[in-house]
């Protein structure tokens, strides 16, 4: 995504589904307390790159320490969760558009058919190419 | 004198009532921005991805 993002050819939007049980909504907690800090991005990709080890509490405060956030506010906006109320009204409002599973992906209201991140470059390519940008 | 007073509080209500209205009216449209974006709002593509960190 980064090349249509750098060239000012797409906005991208990550939302939050969190349907996996309790740790997709603590990482998708603890991925808001990061974006308190300016590092949604950065702590979203530390958390990927975890995800074979699993998304425990330990690898979640982990990756904070690996982006380099302020712990003392990452572990008390996490303890308390405060986005909670957030995350709970945007998994309603992503269950009222239809969202189901993840990942889903919408390009400019359009829901496109995700298979692998390739192909989806490809498609924004091809979009690209002929919307003339 | 008495209607010279009422006059001058009449004044002083539309003139509170002008700014307070006035300063709405020319403030800049908020633009809306939302968390967790990346890239310009002038993008002609907008991509909304609904991710699960698992």
């Amino acid at each position: 995504m980064d090349e249509f993002v750098r060239t000012g050819i797409a906005r991208f939007t990550f939302r939050h589904f969190p349907h996996l049980g309790p740790e997709s909504e603590e990482a998708a907690l603890a991925a808001e307390c990061a974006a308190d800090q300016d590092a949604f991005f950065p702590y979203h990709d530390a958390l990927f790159e975890r995800q074979a080890q699993g998304l425990s509490r330990a690898e979640m405060d982990e990756a904070a320490r690996t982006v380099g956030l302020d712990l003392e506010l990452f572990l008390g906006c996490l303890d308390s969760r405060t986005h909670q109320d957030a995350l709970t009204a945007g998994i309603a409002e992503a269950s009222r558009l239809g969202v189901a599973a993840t990942p889903l992906v919408l390009v400019n209201g359009a829901r496109v058919p995700l298979t692998t991140s390739e192909e989806f470059l490809a498609l924004l390519r091809a979009i690209t190419a002929r919307s003339g940008n | 004198m008495q209607r010279r007073r009422l006059t001058f509080g009449a004044l002083l209500l539309l003139c509170l009532l002008a700014a307070a209205c006035g300063s709405g009216g020319d403030a800049p449209a908020a633009i809306p921005t939302e968390r967790n974006t990346l890239g310009s709002a002038e993008a002609p593509l907008h991509v909304v991805h609904w991710g699960d960190f698992q």
